[in-house]
């Protein structure tokens, strides 16, 4: 019973720290519309109930969020570092962890299916999503490699935008900021606290290694990486398709 | 509508599977039982899907349509300050209270506060409101970008490269925090705008095409408070 008032109130406070988060750009888009617009908003009332069920999706979500998947994650990424494993395993978890964050990460739905609206169909929703969370896999990877190994995170940083420097000359033109995009798409509601609660779950439980395992700089390797993944996927499709392969 | 809602719940149980499978693949391979407290993270987990697909569906028939109908509301009125405005207005207004970067900011605030004599939270907020203002900055910028055509790359790559040397010429200790703020002040309320905003922007605008000019906001607002952070470190040092 006190676990069903404790949801309860975790729910509350949610709502209320949703409705906050909301609020200014509420107060802000409303402001510019009644100011400076002034024209009636076609479909007012489904804009509404749309921004009704962004409220509730959000708050629940996250308080969901928070009680399931961070904790799990952050319980797993504990029992393997103690389990005194091989770092085979801390890194497989990364990647994994990553890769299926990616996948679910909402904002990255959207986005694949507004890319497929604004591609005819031509870009497949899931495809693009794979691509983006292998990206992400990768990119944690390489965070959770730089934990056990100490390696420093602005040469990481450099090494990948050179990277994707070079990687953005081979691509077609097109798609370089969609692919810049999508790093920073991907690393969002999902990503970013479970990311969060991997890193420090393993800083905790790697003691000596706290400057470096605070489990900071994972992100940016994963949007980075995001954005290679993407510029590769998008290479391979023109170089497949100008051998006279079939789209994606 | 309701057979929609279905199929969305559907497609997010779909997609959560993966991510559940691995997590209790591991749950039983590495620590070997059930895992703690199994009930409330079931109802999580439940929770977690309704709010995905409540959030996705919300976004699609809110966000999107009413940003990209004032993008280009504001964009026929043919004042740029007006735009400009508008898009700051949106970048800060949208991070200013997220709570992934209240998180961030309050780690920041925890490392800076050591030895020096600001309260934590002050800090925190100090954070906040410029990491927010290099957020609508950033916006800015980006509409700026669409407006007058400049390629994506000679913005974003010069960024995290002055990032990365303002890193390596002076480390502090808000630098790896500074890296991961960028990402963390991205989140689930104004990538959804920055979409609409771009797009709105690029369908309205002759000569620019929806799907290469629309995007490079949320690149671009990855990166303001990455170089937001870092020179707060350099400064507050």
């Amino acid at each position: 019973m006190s676990a069903l008032i404790d949801l309860a109130t975790r729910l509350l406070v949610e709502a209320g720290r949703t409705i906050l988060d909301l609020a200014p750009i509420v107060g802000v888009l409303g402001g510019f519309q009644f100011v400076f617009l002034r024209k009636r908003i076609p479909n007012l009332k489904r804009i509404l109930a749309g921004v009704l069920w962004l409220a509730i999706g959000l708050t629940l979500f996250r308080v969901g969020l928070s009680i399931s998947l961070v904790p799990m994650g952050a319980d797993l990424a504990k029992a393997l570092v103690e389990g005194g494993g091989s770092g085979l395993a801390l890194l497989a978890f990364a990647a994994l962890l990553g890769f299926t964050a990616a996948l679910i990460e909402p904002t990255l739905v959207a986005t694949a299916d507004r890319v497929r609206d604004l591609t005819g169909g031509a870009v497949r929703p899931l495809a693009l999503r794979v691509v983006v969370a292998c990206g992400i896999g990768f990119g944690l990877l390489l965070g959770a490699l730089r934990i056990l190994h100490g390696l420093p995170l602005v040469w990481l940083i450099v090494g990948l935008l050179l990277v994707i420097a070079l990687l953005a000359r081979l691509a077609p033109k097109p798609v370089v900021p969609l692919a810049l995009d999508s790093g920073g798409v991907a690393t969002s509601a999902v990503t970013v606290p479970l990311i969060a609660a991997y890193g420090v779950a393993i800083a905790q439980a790697l003691p000596g290694r706290s400057p470096l395992a605070d489990g900071f700089g994972l992100v940016v390797l994963a949007l980075l990486s995001a954005a290679a993944s993407v510029l590769v996927f998008f290479i391979v499709q023109a170089w497949y398709q100008s051998r006279g392969g079939s789209g994606v | 509508m309701r057979v929609e809602f279905v199929w969305i719940v559907w497609r997010t149980a779909r997609d959560v599977a993966p991510i559940l499978g691995i997590v209790l693949f591991f749950q039983l391979a590495v620590v070997g039982g059930a895992p703690a407290e199994l009930t409330e993270r079931a109802i999580g987990l439940v929770l977690l899907l309704l709010g995905l697909a409540l959030f996705v569906r919300g976004l699609e028939t809110s966000v999107f349509p009413l940003g990209e109908a004032m993008a280009e509301g504001l964009a026929r009125r043919g004042s740029i300050p007006l735009l400009l405005g508008f898009a700051f207005a949106l970048g800060f207004g949208s991070t200013v209270a997220e709570p992934a970067l209240a998180l961030v900011a309050q780690e920041a605030a925890a490392v800076l506060s050591n030895g020096s004599t600001s309260s934590p939270s002050l800090i925190a907020a100090v954070l906040r409101i410029g990491v927010s203002m290099a957020l609508g900055l950033a916006i800015a910028l980006g509409v700026l970008r669409i407006l007058l055509g400049w390629p994506i790359l000679w913005l974003v790559l010069p960024g995290y490269g002055l990032a990365a040397f303002v890193a390596l010429l002076a480390p502090t200790p808000l630098t790896d925090i500074a890296f991961d703020a960028g990402a963390a002040a991205t989140s689930a309320i104004n990538i959804p705008l920055m979409l609409a905003l771009g797009i709105g922007l690029s369908t309205l605008i002759r000569g620019r095409e929806p799907l290469v000019d629309g995007f490079g906001l949320v690149a671009l607002a990855s990166l303001m408070p990455m170089l937001a952070v870092l020179l707060a470190g350099l400064v507050l040092r």
